[in-house]
């Protein structure tokens, strides 16, 4: 057996990564006077400039715990260094890298020709599109691009159209600003025989999504899997799996780029 | 038991004559209306395609009229149900008004055009006639849930999506009704992308558009941004109206599941519905209310919004219920038509199609 990868955190990484390290004990184990192999990094505002903070403090391997739509001047300045020092960044995201959404990527073999995301939650307009894109990109949706925006200031609707297996697909994203209810995002993919539902809720509890196909032949329940987005891009790492469904780093700071470009 | 008693006092119930015998009359009112037999009877019905208007005359034990005089001629009529194609609302809610009926039930869209509409509104106030819209989802339980809860707890809505996914009718029609005469109706015309986008709004928009209104700020007008169809029907559009981001979403497709939402996100609260398919009689939407941990459930009822818009119909008449807001209808109608025009401008501009 590997022995443990040991782990450190960037000033404000919370008490729920220690959690989660606590609960892959066999595969991680808090730093103490060693090197860590792994430094978390808390993804809310100001990430890039802790990230970059701590490759210049000369961590190995960064872990973005749920990343905002950070200043993209400091995404693309961490983008740079890590081309620079060849840093192993990893993103975990409590939407794009839940656990159902690799089963249900697997599903959408039907002509899905339009896709409509719907999310709320606590976040800004900006960072609520992103996690859209991104569920997107878990899904394999590629090639997006704009057709229309209409931005106010608590709620966005965007138009795009992407490439989904087998061409092209409208894409709908619907984001509204809330503290009333509990963050979630809902995609539904709409093809002429067939609609297939994925609901998501935030990454931080093991809360499973909900998924399902309806066909002609009926209803389609995929499995539930009890573990939080971020555990299993732990576990991931453990493995040496870097590459997430979303894409990784980089992938994200473009998306990040785009996202930014539709609000300007 | 004597027939009175079954059915009602024949001098209480209220005495229907029906324009149109198509497919929403076979499907929905009649079966409402049977339902519903020991307030209404069903006189008179009068279409244009006489046959049909005989077939189901004769289905309900009525009268099948020759003309549509002779349908308003009738002095027992109490009320009509206006359930033509929308280019004859106007003429026909005219002509009943001008017969003296004492109250309309118009299918939605109300009219055809915002002048026909002004002159319904206009000679309604004039003659005191209770003029009830046949909008459906305003007198479903579940929207009544809603407004209650609107009065007593605050919801500001910053997004609206209306989202329809339904199969084709035929499927709902082959569910809810024998049609009493099926004909293959000829369809030769020529459909532009913006004719179809104007059917789309005011024949499936139009069913939660009412209801959008009312959620936003007090004559809130439309801005349509972006519109365009879907394959193999369907249409997306984006909107906004004081300040309220407006999602309308259809899609008709060929697998077997309807969903049918309205769902206002506020600050603090969201207020999801989700109704039954309009042909099929399978009860009322259910509302769910959603604020800071706490969830409040409508359960769906045994009654429909048909239901008891004909019940309201009937009420107005026995001076129980106020009569409807015409100028309401005309503000509905006015928003209905503005987000169809600009949706068909958009697309008649190059917008995607």
């Amino acid at each position: 057996m590997n022995s443990p990868m040991t782990v450190d955190f960037s000033p404000g990484a919370t008490d729920l990564a220690r959690g989660l390290i606590a609960s892959l004990a066999r595969s991680f184990r808090i730093a103490e006077h060693d090197r860590a192999d792994i430094t978390i990094v808390d993804g809310s505002t100001g990430w890039a400039t802790r990230a970059l903070a701590a490759i210049d403090a000369g961590a190995a391997r960064l872990f973005i715990m749920e990343p905002v739509l950070d200043d993209i001047q400091a995404l693309r300045n961490l983008t740079d260094r890590i081309d620079r020092t060849k840093t192993q960044v990893v993103v975990s995201e409590g939407y794009a890298d839940n656990p159902a959404l690799s089963g249900f990527r697997q599903s959408l073999t039907h002509d899905f020709r339009v896709v409509v995301l719907r999310g709320w939650g606590e976040y800004t307009l900006r960072t609520l599109v992103l996690m859209q894109v991104r569920i997107l990109r878990a899904i394999g949706v590629h090639a997006v691009e704009l057709v229309d925006v209409l931005a106010g200031t608590d709620a966005a609707l965007v138009t795009a159209q992407g490439q989904l297996i087998h061409g092209k697909t409208v894409l709908r994203l619907g984001a509204t600003r809330t503290s009333g209810v509990p963050a979630q995002q809902i995609l539904v993919a709409h093809a002429g025989d067939a609609s297939a539902r994925i609901d998501l809720f935030e990454g931080v509890t093991a809360r499973p999504a909900q998924a399902n196909l309806v066909t002609a032949a009926g209803r389609h329940s995929l499995p539930t899997v009890y573990e939080s987005a971020h555990r299993a891009r732990l576990r991931q790492l453990a493995e040496g799996q870097t590459h997430g469904l979303a894409g990784g780093v980089l992938q994200f700071v473009d998306d990040a780029e785009w996202v930014m470009s539709l609000f300007r | 038991m004597s027939k009175s008693t079954q059915h009602g006092a024949a001098a209480d119930r209220v005495n229907v004559g029906i324009i149109g015998a198509g497919l929403v009359v076979q499907s929905i009112h009649i079966p409402v209306l049977q339902r519903l037999s020991d307030t209404f009877a069903v006189r008179c019905v009068w279409d244009v395609d006489h046959e049909r208007s005989a077939a189901l005359a004769a289905q309900l034990h009525a009268a099948a009229a020759s003309s549509l005089e002779q349908l308003l001629s009738d002095e027992s009529i109490d009320a009509v149900a206006i359930c033509s194609p929308a280019a004859f609302h106007a003429e026909h809610a005219l002509a009943a008004m001008r017969a003296g009926k004492r109250a309309l039930l118009v299918e939605k869209p109300l009219c055809g055009t915002l002048a026909e509409v002004e002159a319904v509104a206009a000679m309604a106030a004039e003659t005191g006639t209770a003029l009830v819209m046949g909008s459906m989802h305003l007198y479903d339980p579940a929207w009544r849930e809603a407004t209650r809860l609107r009065g007593e707890r605050t919801l500001v809505p910053r997004s609206i999506s209306s989202n329809i996914v339904l199969p084709p009718n035929a499927r709902f029609e082959q569910w809810a009704f024998e049609a009493s005469e099926q004909k293959k109706h000829a369809t030769g015309s020529a459909w532009t992308a913006a004719s179809l986008m104007r059917i789309a709004i005011m024949e499936l928009a139009i069913h939660d558009l009412p209801l959008v209104r009312r959620l936003l700020p007090e004559d809130a007008v439309p801005r349509v941004t972006f519109a365009r169809l879907l394959e193999p029907f369907g249409y997306a559009l984006t909107a906004e109206a004081g300040g309220v981001v407006l999602d309308l979403f259809c899609s008709i497709n060929s697998h077997w599941q309807p969903t049918w939402t309205l769902e206002a996100t506020g600050a603090n609260a969201q207020l999801q519905i989700s109704f039954t398919p309009s042909f099929v009689h399978a009860g009322s939407g259910v509302a769910t209310w959603r604020e800071r941990g706490l969830t409040i459930d409508k359960d769906p009822e045994r009654d429909n919004g048909y239901v008891h818009e004909w019940r309201h119909l009937a009420h107005v008449l026995k001076g129980e219920e106020p009569r409807p807001d015409v100028h309401e209808f005309r503000r509905d109608y006015r928003f209905a038509f503005a987000v169809a025009e600009q949706a068909c401008e958009f697309l008649a501009s190059g917008g995607v199609q």
